[in-house]
């Protein structure tokens, strides 16, 4: 009795076994019961979650070098967003996506920054949400991962090093750089190069005319501009004056951009620790320019009707 | 202060040529060495010949510097909580000692008339003057204990068990009666400072870095705090908190008005208002109101205008003892050094040269940023929009008693070497 029970439920297992769920990402087909997509390991929370609602998704890329601050950026911006939805609302997705949140917001309070984000993909924070204007009626859904920089080097250096970020690049819509404002102003030209390199092969990605990356908004920001004054005072000028590389390929392979600066703490101070070596401390957390170039992306993705799509942009 | 340094200051950009005149700075120097030799011997009429020639040297600066006099800036808003620093012409003869009162009580300088030296040479009617500013302008915190440091894993319902604290790695200090601000020093205070050439008087400033305050200037090159224009405050915020300005001209404006800046311990003990409840336990509030946030009474990210407000704003965030914004609107410039929490096999390179900070600001996010207990740092010579600061002065440093009425008794027994700043 209890046999004849069992056998219908595996079958129905074995059933969902056979239907393939594809990744939301590359688009490769992955079993049902996958955590991550076994060709590029992105979540397939993503996909599941995608399917059950019928929704489309932008994607936006959060990019720039290992430390410059993605994931202080990012989580800041949702957590802002999140409590004061004054100026626009955002509303995560699922468990997951408030997991960056959570984890960024428990290290500032406590005047430290995160842990440095893993270079495997399988332990990237992924971040799903609704976004909307204040007046808006129907919300964005929005995807937004947090790629490690180191990663996202070895891609751009090494392509298919991670599949995941060549697939996710192809398919954004806009992008969010980063760029170190205080290693720029002590004279490092790593920050302008590495950048460069990043843009370029973002051109590369997608060059049509009309759905290329000279259709597609990219908001350049000068992270940690609360300890760089000229930085803050004029975000353009400073592009122009210490990271002229970077500044050419903006006018010249995305005409859609624009400078912005930003910061999260108010001062920091060096500590040398035996563990970590020299990192520095927030020594109080007053974000500045935070939502402004998500607020800029957000209006230039649906003056040039990005978010009117249906459907992601297709793999190539 | 050489002379070429003197001369370098005269030619500042958007100076008038012919100031300072190397008189003025030779009396300023002189006076304070009066003032300094009269305290220090216990000589008052030594003392008050320093007061007069600083006086005069501040009213020449005033004379001198009278385009960027704060008066001009436009009544807006709600009226100032004290009345504007007087606008007199500068006195003929700097030895009228009426004149020379008045005018410091019309600048807010009373706690320099009731140094105990000084309070003797006053008449009965010009102390009790002073002593009722000093009562209206500054709250009175009783002596005692006080704890620094994290409290959130010792607080028990309120209560701190003392033996829990003394494994953490805070600290109890203590501390002399002494009387704090009631209010953030605001622009129109601080433009009184300014007007009467501040920037201009060495005696004021500490010698180290004396040439760098020809450095301290607005947006217009003006001597003056970093977001002034033409030496004036933006129009309509003159009872706004002063910010712009770094420790150093807090310490400067401090020494002209005859207070301090005051210590960590002083500050917490104020905010949070430290009661023993027995022998082992004490309450300490988390904020000067209790130990829940509650936005609605203070100027933090996300309850304000994103900018500094008036400083009787936010009224609902006054401490039990009547001092107001101790949370929120400006951080707060403390006498001592940021000191970085201990317990991690660290070293912090950049402790040196940054001072302490207090009580959260505009822009501060973090509810336990905001707390009493919580302390930040910046360099000594940083100008943020974000930093202002509130002074203080020991009990034991002023006369509460006309001396006059008892010249033997000029005031309360001496401070405590172990809580001067």
């Amino acid at each position: 009795m209890t046999r004849e029970a069992i056998v219908p439920l595996q079958s129905y297992r074995l059933a969902r076994y056979a239907a393939p769920v594809p990744c939301y990402i590359c688009e490769e087909e992955n079993t049902f019961d996958a955590e991550f997509c076994t060709h590029c390991a992105a979540p397939m929370a993503l996909a599941h979650q995608l399917l059950a609602q019928k929704l489309h998704p932008k994607l936006i890329a959060v990019l720039g070098a290992s430390a410059v601050g993605k994931t202080v950026y990012l989580g800041m911006l949702i957590d802002m967003l999140s409590r004061q939805p004054t100026r626009m609302q955002l509303l995560a997705r699922g468990a997951f996506s408030i997991t960056l949140q959570q984890t960024t917001m428990a290290a500032l309070a406590h005047c430290a920054f995160p842990q440095k984000t893993p270079n495997e993909p399988d332990r990237w924070n992924w971040v799903h949400c609704q976004v909307a204007r204040p007046g808006e009626k129907t919300a964005v859904d929005l995807i937004v991962p947090d790629m490690a920089g180191d990663a996202l080097l070895q891609e751009v250096d090494h392509p298919h090093t991670y599949p995941v970020i060549s697939s996710y690049l192809r398919k954004c819509v806009g992008a969010l750089v980063l760029v170190d404002a205080l290693r720029l102003k002590e004279g490092h030209r790593d920050q302008d190069y590495f950048t460069m390199k990043l843009m370029s092969c973002l051109a590369e990605l997608e060059e049509d005319p009309k759905t290329g990356w000279a259709r597609r908004p990219v908001a350049v920001i000068f992270t940690k501009s609360d300890q760089c004054e000229e930085c803050q005072a004029d975000p353009a000028g400073y592009a122009q004056a210490h990271a002229a590389g970077l500044w050419q390929q903006c006018q010249k392979r995305f005409p859609v951009h624009r400078f912005f600066a930003a910061g999260v703490a108010g001062a920091c101070a060096l500590r040398t620790t035996r563990q970590d070596g020299r990192v520095f401390i927030p020594l109080r957390i007053e974000p500045y320019g935070i939502v402004e170039p998500f607020e800029w992306l957000y209006d230039q993705l649906k003056a040039l009707g990005w978010l009117n799509r249906k459907r992601a942009l297709a793999k190539p | 202060m050489s002379n070429s340094s003197l001369e370098t200051s005269a030619q500042r950009p958007g100076s008038n040529g012919d100031r300072p005149s190397v008189v003025r700075w030779t009396t300023g120097v002189a006076a304070a060495m009066n003032l300094g030799l009269g305290l220090g011997l216990g000589q008052p009429w030594l003392a008050v010949g320093g007061i007069l020639g600083l006086g005069f040297v501040g009213l020449r600066g005033r004379s001198l510097a009278a385009p960027h006099a704060a008066a001009k800036a436009p009544a807006e808003g709600p009226p100032p909580r004290r009345p504007r620093p007087m606008v007199r012409p500068p006195s003929a003869d700097p030895n009228d000692l009426d004149t020379l009162v008045e005018e410091m009580l019309a600048q807010g300088r009373y706690a320099l008339l009731l140094r105990p030296q000084i309070a003797a040479s006053l008449s009965e009617e010009q102390f009790q003057r002073a002593l009722a500013a000093l009562e209206e302008d500054m709250a009175l915190v009783p002596d005692g204990d006080v704890f620094l440091g994290p409290i959130d894993d010792a607080a028990e319902d309120g209560r701190l068990d003392e033996t829990a604290l003394a494994e953490g790695p805070g600290r109890i200090v203590q501390v002399q009666r002494f009387f704090l601000d009631r209010y953030p020093v605001t622009n129109a205070q601080y433009a009184a400072f300014v007007a009467a050439g501040g920037y201009e008087q060495p005696a004021l400033w500490d010698p180290s870095i004396l040439p760098a305050v020809l450095d301290f200037v607005d947006q217009t090159g003006r001597p003056g705090p970093r977001y002034w224009r033409n030496g004036t405050f933006p129009p309509g915020r003159e009872d706004h908190p002063v910010v712009g300005v770094n420790w150093y001209e807090a310490s400067a404006y401090a020494r002209w008005v005859g207070k301090r800046l005051p210590t960590d311990a002083e500050w917490v003990k104020a905010a949070s208002w430290p009661v023993r409840l027995s022998a082992t336990t004490r309450l300490q509030r988390r904020y000067p109101w209790g130990d829940t946030m509650d936005r609605t009474k203070a100027n933090l990210w996300g309850s304000g205008p994103g900018d500094t407000v008036p400083v009787h704003h936010f009224a609902g965030g006054v401490s039990v003892g009547g001092v107001y914004q101790l949370t929120g609107n400006v951080w707060e410039w403390m006498w001592g050094n940021y000191l970085p929490p201990d317990g991690s096999e660290s070293t912090w390179a950049a402790e040196i040269g940054l001072k302490s900070l207090r009580g959260g600001a505009f822009d501060t996010y973090f509810d336990n940023q905001a707390t009493c207990q919580f302390q930040s740092g910046d360099a000594a010579v940083a100008r943020k929009p974000n930093i202002g600061f509130r002074l203080a002065i020991g009990a034991c440093d002023v006369a509460l008693a006309w001396p006059g009425a008892d010249p033997g008794v000029s005031s309360a027994e001496p401070c405590s070497p172990e809580v001067q700043p």
